[in-house]
């Protein structure tokens, strides 16, 4: 219990400095070390192959994704000023902890007692159970390919537009 | 509830405002991703306590690895838009987006 | 049966998957390609209307979908828009180049819509959505212009808030109930009224009504609408947000929860509010596709408030008028992109007798516009008229008196749109202009007679499609 919520307090700690950090590619490094506290608290629970999952593809395949975005816009006029979240981020976090704790204090009497532990496999559940899910994902990633696709395509001779 | 579970739910919530104030808050188009990769963790957290309340953890490992692939996928168009934008108007600032009126 | 099903649901997914080979073979074989998967869904969507009231599963690898009543009113709604803007696209898109991904994603938005609708569980809802979400991002961006993808990211940065919200009220329910299935949740909801199921049906109302643009969760709307394509316009104003939006609300609240009344007063008050606001800024736009995207506000508001009514009158005529403003309003989207196809403008300020130049867009328009006024006997009528009657069976007196009044109200702005478009003297800037080309043409025109036909024979309308899906949700008569 105290290394979950050692765990926890982490991952909030990274999230604040993630908004706080002015430098890119400094609060990218803070999300990846989210994603990577996280996937620990998902091994903590013996939930390895979401945590696998996180690891591999949030704590990797994003930052990767993300720090390449950066690099690609270098030259954008961005001034990073001062923004109004890093200055108040702390006392916001404070404040929504107080209406998360509120929120669990209200909500938790509604639960009814916690069931005996039915544990399907995850292979059994994602491949038999959430096989729709599945399908959905496979859509998924053709969307996303042809997404990228359709926004990275080259320009042409220009039409007329809209 | 038992103990953990109210931790991460907890959590959970947390993370979600966090990322909702963060996303209000942005200048860079860019850390628009960043403000909605902090609310998907938090969301993850919800699944996750959710599911070990429910002693369920091949579900819930579903729902997340489902959750996770939709949120990559989301990030990954996200990041080209942001390129593209970035290629037409040499700049990320997210004032442009408030040129259009709600 | 289940073939039908089956053929709805994956052929625009195979469909998509083909695209890039199929363009190969020639520069319109992607537009043969999508005009036919479009047909063939069309198809059969239509065979599975006779037998309404059934519900009718497809199971295949593990997976589950069943259309009810419910599902086959928007899956018709989803086929008849989604085959028009194939066909209009045929035309339209040639200049935006990408002509084949085009396609391909919006085979993968329909599938995406079809896969909310057919599916029976609450987490597989949200995967679906996202799929139609992400393709309509990228969709709504494709001209790559500043407009489109500002538009695009902001639809996005606020649906991620809302799916997000989705899934964290779906996590307390499954906490709480221990499934997500519709038929389970149904009886495990039906027990209570607990702090925990309200506080997750205010993140559901939140999350979907982001999604069908409910005054006050309708930002992302206004600016979408008028930079996507105006094929995608019209799926967005006439399919997406009543799919993702409404079908989600009703099947929620009204299939699942055990129709809280707390819930259909928010319902109600939320669509006088969408109907007032919507209808009120759409008077002040110049900007034809803004107007038309400030009216669906309204319009959905209409719906919300026939919802809300919770009677047989209000709901059939809710549902009635997502079928009929689907028609009418992807019809006026399809002329505005006509409109802007040849003139290379959507301010109405510079447009003017066009009808002398565009006497098909000019007609179809009128249709449209006589439809979403409610003038009889065209399809709006029946659909505005159930929800007022409902109104007075519920002894809801004002609802009556506003519902009647901004249809007045749409009456006067759009009657001053058609008349600043299309009626008056020709602007001298279009002497040489020309009327739409063929595809285009006669996609509208397909439209704008369903207009007058579903009106003309709303009887049977009504009673072969609407009142089952009416009867999933109140149970009988």
């Amino acid at each position: 219990m105290t290394l979950l919520i050692g765990c926890l307090a982490l991952l909030v700690i990274s999230v604040v400095l993630l908004g706080v950090f002015r430098d890119l590619l400094y609060a990218a490094v803070a999300l990846a070390l989210a994603s990577v506290i996280l996937s620990i608290v998902l091994f903590h629970f013996g939930a390895n192959v979401a945590g696998a999952f996180e690891l591999s593809v949030c704590a990797g395949l994003i930052t990767v994704l993300f720090v390449s975005t950066v690099s690609l816009t270098k030259d954008s006029d961005q001034k990073d000023e001062a923004r109004l979240p890093a200055l108040f981020i702390l006392p916001a976090v404070a404040l929504f902890a107080g209406v998360a704790y509120f929120l669990v204090r209200w909500l938790a009497p509604s639960l009814p007692a916690p069931t005996a532990a039915q544990t399907v496999p995850f292979r059994e559940v994602f491949w038999g159970l959430r096989m729709t899910d599945v399908l959905g994902q496979i859509s998924l990633v053709l969307v996303g390919v042809f997404g990228l696709l359709a926004i990275l395509r080259a320009r042409s001779a220009e039409g007329h537009h809209d | 509830m038992t103990e953990p579970v109210a931790a991460l739910f907890f959590t959970g919530l947390l993370l979600f405002m966090t990322g909702v104030y963060l996303l209000l808050g942005v200048r860079n188009l860019l850390r628009i991703v960043l403000a909605i990769e902090v609310l998907a963790k938090g969301t993850t957290l919800m699944l996750l306590g959710a599911g070990l309340f429910r002693g369920a953890m091949g579900l819930a490992q579903s729902l997340i690895v489902t959750f996770i692939v939709v949120e990559t996928i989301l990030a990954a168009v996200m990041l080209a838009l942001v390129v593209v934008c970035q290629r037409t108007n040499s700049s990320l600032d997210i004032r442009l987006l408030s040129r259009l009126k709600g | 049966m289940d073939a039908y099903v089956g053929s709805v649901l994956l052929l625009p997914l195979v469909g998509a998957l083909l695209t890039p080979w199929v363009s190969k073979l020639g520069r319109r074989a992607a537009d043969v390609l999508a005009g036919a998967v479009g047909l063939a869904v069309l198809a059969s969507c239509l065979a599975l209307v006779p037998a309404a009231g059934i519900t009718t599963a497809f199971r295949a690898f593990g997976t589950e979908f069943a259309v009810d009543g419910l599902s086959l009113l928007f899956l018709v709604v989803i086929s008849v828009i989604g085959f028009f803007c194939a066909v209009y696209s045929i035309d339209y898109i040639g200049h935006y180049g990408g002509r084949a991904k085009f396609y391909a994603l919006l085979m993968l938005l329909i599938f995406g819509l079809n896969g909310v609708v057919l599916v029976r569980d609450l987490f597989s809802l949200y995967v679906f959505l996202e799929v139609a979400s992400i393709s309509s991002y990228v969709l709504v961006a494709y001209n790559l212009e500043f407009d489109g993808i500002e538009s695009a990211l902001k639809y996005l940065l606020l649906s991620a808030v809302a799916t997000g919200m989705i899934v964290i009220g779906l996590s307390l329910i499954f906490a709480s109930t221990g499934t997500l299935a519709f038929g389970e949740l149904k009886a495990a909801l039906s027990g209570g009224d607990n702090p925990l199921f309200l506080f997750a049906a205010a993140l559901f109302l939140a999350g979907f009504g982001l999604k069908a643009a409910v005054v006050p969760f309708h930002a992302w709307l206004p600016d979408a609408h008028p930079s996507a394509p105006a094929p995608i316009s019209a799926m967005l104003s006439g399919v997406v947000i009543k799919v993702a939006g409404v079908y989600s609300l009703t099947r929620l609240f009204l299939g699942i929860y055990p129709a809280p009344a707390r819930v259909l007063k928010v319902f109600l008050v939320l669509g006088v509010a969408s109907m007032a606001a919507g209808a009120i800024v759409a008077y002040f736009q110049t900007d034809m596709k803004r107007m038309l995207a400030y009216s669906s506000i309204s319009q959905i508001g209409y719906i919300m408030i026939g919802l809300g009514l919770g009677n047989w009158l209000g709901v059939v005529g809710a549902l009635f008028h997502v079928l009929n403003h689907a028609l009418f309003k992807s019809l006026l989207f399809l002329n505005s992109g006509a409109v802007q196809f040849r003139t290379g403008t959507r301010d109405i300020r510079e447009m003017g007798g066009l009808e002398n130049r565009m006497p098909v867009t000019s007609v179809t328009s009128t249709f449209g516009t006589l439809s979403i006024a409610g003038i009889p006997p065209f399809n709006g009528f029946w659909s505005k008229l159930f929800i007022v009657l409902g109104a007075l069976a519920a002894k809801n007196y004002l609802v009556a008196v506003l519902t009647i009044s901004f249809s007045v109200f749409t009456l006067g702005y759009f009657l001053l749109l058609q008349r600043r478009v299309f009626f008056g003297n020709l602007n001298e800037r279009w002497r040489d202009l020309k009327e739409a080309p063929a595809a285009m043409s006669f996609a509208v025109i397909c439209l704008a007679a369903q207009c007058l036909l579903v009106g003309v024979f709303f009887n049977q309308v009504v009673r072969g499609l609407i009142e089952p899906a009416a009867r999933v949700l109140l149970g009988g008569n």
